[in-house]
């Protein structure tokens, strides 16, 4: 049997690293663009990246498109796993994901209340909005579903559905009565896309990412003690309340991040964990980690897909981890149908 | 004189106020001791295992630990000092035996540190002895209740506590396992020394396998003492509502309570009268 030793994990996670980042050398160097590689002019044009000088024809196209892309992809696929893995764990309920509780939904609508707000496309303070919206769609599906004290996963998925809907219409309500120049930009970003955005808006993105990360992974244990339910957790020295709600908060901080820059993208949180859990087992100190390395490879692999598919035109990512996730998500509901019963 | 490992004073609990689920309660667990604690469906069981497990803060009232306040350990500390069996266990991974038995290591790990191979030997050891080895290397949704609820009692004992508290764990089990669960907790109290408060709604399981009884009625001590002293016909059937009659066991003298049904004194009336008028007896005993 694989225990979760040192050994053990430094070595997957050191597989994944190196997946990772083969994974990002492929997306640079692949997309409807035929890109002459040259090691030296490459090695020179990203020092001059480094340098903020300018950059010329292929060089331009690797550093300033593709890699801040590929880069985004990682992020948000990796930011999706991790709080989906954490949703599951804090849920106990291998079905939740931050699309399908309808905390994408929340972060999305409060995300455009503040596109509207600070009338303009751009990042600023959307995060800090989206969040919120995170937060409130977290906890309104929670007392949504919450049967004498218990959270049965029929009812918590039959709330993230109502609370979908219900942020989908006011999404929708906002987009029908504002006559901000920026909506058709916000329709396409509704659907899930990565973009090419500037390193400064990475670098924002990834620096909202830190606690979050550091708080969740130091969490694993403790999501494991949850699998036996909230009293024996305790009773193993588990400080439950406030484990809770540092899984919601920071959990939600992620979601959040990940929709202002990339909208809603969806099943990801669900596919990668239910993956790595079939692949390593449940261990949250070996899943968590894994997943927000395996997110960022999945994700930033779907996004080639994304780009490529119909070049010279791009189909938005969501579109694609939609098709592959519905279909998934039935899978895993059809395989362990009776112990949603209960 | 006996060590009280647990000690409980004046203890009251409610849910709501005005509706006191637990009142007045003192008793202590003497060390190496079995202490059964039965009682009506309400009648408190459950409550004060909780209670006692410091998931409950009580109304009013002290509990000790070793002589000390349960507030004034930390959580991890009191997971080191108690552990606690639930009826039953349901876990939503797919975990392996040995995984579950590990996670008894938990209140003996730093945040980030990962299990040593002697905290390996300690759940190794735990689970072999509540004969689980061979076991370790499955599911824990694949085994059996009975299977199951031994590793539950294995990841207790590899928590190195010197307090079990086993809410009613036989109540999912059959007949065997009943049996075998309850033999193998007496067994491990003796080797080990711990002290083990469990709950049961099975009066002849608690005669069996408690060294005292406490009779808990509407959240109050209803006795205390020993089976044979406790277990009395008339008190037990005036808690339940029914009529018990008590059959002392052979060389124990243990005694075993058996219900009387209306339907059965009726036709042993029918039976008596029947004999009787043959003999010209009086039916009236």
């Amino acid at each position: 049997m694989a225990l979760v030793t040192r050994s053990r994990l430094f070595s997957i996670l050191g597989l994944f690293l190196l997946a990772l980042i083969f994974s990002i050398l492929f997306a640079l160097f692949f997309g409807p663009a035929r890109i002459n590689f040259n090691f030296f002019e490459m090695t020179r044009q990203f020092i001059a990246l480094l340098r903020s000088e300018p950059l010329s024809g292929d060089g331009a196209i690797v550093f300033r498109v593709r890699l801040p892309r590929a880069l985004l992809a990682v992020l948000v696929g990796g930011g999706l796993a991790l709080a989906g893995a954490s949703f599951q764990a804090l849920l106990r309920n291998p079905l939740a994901d931050p699309y399908i509780l309808g905390v994408s939904g929340g972060s999305a609508f409060a995300a455009i209340i503040g596109m509207i707000f600070s009338s303009s496309f751009s990042f600023g303070a959307v995060p800090i909005f989206a969040f919120l919206g995170a937060l409130a769609a977290i906890f309104l599906a929670i007392a949504a579903a919450r049967t004498s004290g218990k959270l049965p996963v029929i009812t918590l998925l039959l709330a993230g559905v109502v609370v979908n809907a219900f942020f989908a219409a006011l999404v929708m309500f906002l987009l029908s009565v504002s006559s901000s120049r920026h909506l058709p930009s916000a329709i396409y970003w509704m659907m899930g896309q990565i973009s090419s955005r500037s390193y400064s808006a990475i670098g924002l993105t990834a620096l909202y990412y830190l606690p979050a990360l550091l708080v969740l992974l130091a969490l694993g244990r403790d999501f494991n003690l949850f699998a036996l339910g909230e009293e024996p957790a305790g009773q193993l020295g588990v400080n439950v309340e406030r484990s809770k709600l540092l899984v919601s908060i920071f959990a939600s901080l992620l979601t959040a991040v990940a929709v202002s820059v990339s909208g809603l993208i969806g099943f990801v949180g669900l596919m990668v964990p239910h993956i790595i859990r079939m692949a390593f087992g449940p261990d949250h100190r070996l899943l968590l980690p894994a997943s927000f390395l395996f997110g960022g490879i999945f994700l930033l692999l779907c996004d080639l897909v994304a780009r490529v598919i119909i070049a010279p035109a791009e189909l938005p990512v969501g579109v694609i981890t939609a098709i592959l996730g519905g279909p998934f998500f039935i899978w895993l509901l059809h395989r362990s149908r009776e112990q949603f019963s209960r | 004189m006996k060590f009280k490992t647990l000690e409980v004073r004046g203890l009251s609990f409610s849910f709501e106020p005005g509706k006191p689920v637990l009142s007045q309660l003192t008793f202590a667990l003497e060390t190496g001791e079995m202490l059964g604690v039965i009682g009506p469906n309400g009648s408190g069981k459950s409550t004060l295992i909780r209670v006692l497990a410091n998931a409950l803060a009580p109304d009013s009232g002290q509990i000790l630990v070793k002589e000390m306040a349960i507030q004034k350990f930390s959580r991890r500390e009191l997971a080191r000092k108690i552990a606690v069996i639930p009826q039953q266990s349901q876990i939503d991974f797919p975990f392996r035996v040995l995984e579950v038995v590990l996670m008894g290591r938990a209140p003996y790990l730093k945040r980030f540190e990962l299990e040593s191979k002697r905290d390996l030997e300690i759940a190794r050891a735990a689970l072999a002895s509540t004969d689980g080895l061979e076991l370790e290397n499955r599911f824990i949704d694949e085994i059996s209740g009975g299977e199951k609820q031994r590793v539950i009692l294995a990841r207790a004992l590899a928590q190195e506590p010197e307090i079990l508290l086993a809410d009613e764990p036989t109540t999912y089990l059959d007949l065997h396992h009943q049996t075998k669960f309850m033999s193998l907790l007496s067994e491990l109290r003796r080797q080990k020394n711990i002290s083990i408060l469990f709950s049961t709604h099975d009066l002849n399981l608690a005669s069996l396998f408690a060294d005292r009884i406490l009779v808990l009625d509407r959240g109050q001590v209803a006795g205390l003492g020993k089976p044979e002293e406790v277990l009395e016909a008339d008190i037990i059937s005036k808690i339940y509502g029914i009529r018990l009659k008590a059959v002392p066991r052979i060389l124990s003298k243990k005694p075993l309570l058996v219900p009387e049904l209306d339907s059965e004194m009726t036709a042993l009336k029918n039976y008596a009268t029947k004999s009787e008028d043959g003999s010209q007896g009086q039916a009236d005993q």
